[in-house]
């Protein structure tokens, strides 16, 4: 039961940061069991490049970057995540993501469903209340790419989004 | 719905998490918990057939006090023996009382803090008990021959024998007492000195130990902020 003492520090920094994962998780996946294996590879992913983690940046930006490019692979690789959405009695089963008002995250994931993995991570992280330039930093691109980007991504989800 | 209802939802999410994360912690800490409780029951089981078979002996060294009263030479070494067991039961009734008393809504480092000084009072104690080990084998030859069998272990084997043997139980005392000393601090890297050491204090309170320090990481704390 007893922790390797050599995996503590990183197991203190997950446990601390773990709802990052769940997050990205949340955007990149409609299916509950997909979120749960991508979940999963993120933290493999991690551990892997922890010995490359230099500590006088912060962890979380860290763990974003490997979490969305994780995520970002996940997606790519996976032919479940075109399935349809789960209904959401499916989605009260999911634990961790279960909500007693699914209807609202529903919609937040439907909006979110059709961006493209690179407009998901940056909706993502602009929900998260990141400025541009640690966006650009997390996705390895310009904080004025961001903007561009970004603003692109906020007229579509406005039209998407406008009431019917 | 525009982007900042998007944002109003993203923060339900958010808190979502934080209450199902929060929820999550809580009942892994009462899973840990239980093993704790189930752990400390065990030893308190220990301790309490401990207690029980100690009370017997008591008695029958104030039997055999009360029978010799007038006999120093077999009253002394009796004496030394009930001093001995009265000792050995109070401290077990201690570590009872303790281990009775744990809270187990109290912080999970508290209730760690409890057992651990616990266990390194167990240890102290036994090494006190083994040190005097040999110091209480003469005494015990003679109240043992003497109450068991009818035997006078003086006249039987003689006092330089008894005298002989006392004395190297005198000079093992010191002994055994700076070889405990001496190996404490290598207990925590050599595997072998610590699987003695669990042993000894009783595996039960180790794995108490073990499931308290997997509880702790379930301690309620504040949460990074994104």
């Amino acid at each position: 039961m007893a922790v390797d003492p050599r995996h503590e520090p990183f197991l203190a920094l997950l446990e601390a940061h773990q709802k990052i994962l769940y997050k990205v998780a949340f955007v990149y996946c409609a299916q509950p069991d997909d979120r749960q294996d991508l979940v999963q590879e993120m933290i493999v992913q991690l551990w892997r490049s922890f010995g490359r983690y230099d500590p006088r940046y912060r962890f979380s930006t860290w763990m974003y970057r490997i979490a969305v490019n994780t995520a970002i692979s996940f997606a790519r690789s996976s032919r479940r995540r075109q399935q349809p959405l789960v209904p959401l009695d499916a989605e009260l089963t999911a634990g961790l993501l279960a909500t007693p008002e699914p209807d609202e995250l529903w919609e937040l994931r439907q909006a979110i469903e059709e961006l493209d993995s690179l407009d998901k991570a940056l909706v993502l992280l602009t929900l998260e209340g990141h400025p541009h330039e640690v966006i650009g930093e997390i996705l390895g691109i310009s904080a004025s790419n961001v903007g561009t980007r970004l603003s692109r991504v906020r007229q579509r989800l406005r039209q998407k989004l406008a009431p019917r | 719905m525009d982007f900042d209802t998007l944002q109003r939802r993203w923060d339900r999410l958010n808190e979502t998490l934080d209450t199902r994360l929060d929820q999550q912690s809580q009942a892994l800490r009462a899973l840990y918990l239980q093993t704790v409780e189930r752990a400390v029951r065990r030893s308190s089981l220990g301790l309490s057939a401990e207690v029980i078979i100690t009370i017997p002996v008591l008695l029958l060294l104030g039997s055999f006090l009360a029978a010799h009263i007038t006999e120093p030479r077999f009253f002394v070494p009796a004496l030394m023996l009930q001093l001995f067991a009265v000792v050995q039961l109070a401290l077990h009734i201690h570590k009872l009382v303790v281990l009775r008393s744990l809270d187990y809504s109290e912080p999970v480092v508290s209730i760690q803090k409890r057992l651990a000084t616990l266990r390194v009072r167990s240890l102290r104690h036994l090494v006190w008990l083994y040190a005097c080990l040999p110091l209480l084998w003469p005494p015990l030859l003679i109240v043992a021959m003497q109450g068991l069998l009818g035997l006078d272990a003086y006249a039987l084997l003689g006092l330089p024998y008894l005298a002989v043997n006392l004395l190297v139980g005198l000079a093992c005392v010191p002994l055994l007492l700076w070889l405990a000393r001496a190996l404490t601090p290598r207990v925590a890297h050599v595997p072998a000195l610590r699987r003695l050491v669990d042993d000894l204090t009783g595996r039960s309170l180790r794995e108490a130990l073990d499931a308290l320090d997997a509880a702790a990481a379930f301690e309620r704390e504040p949460r990074a902020e994104r």
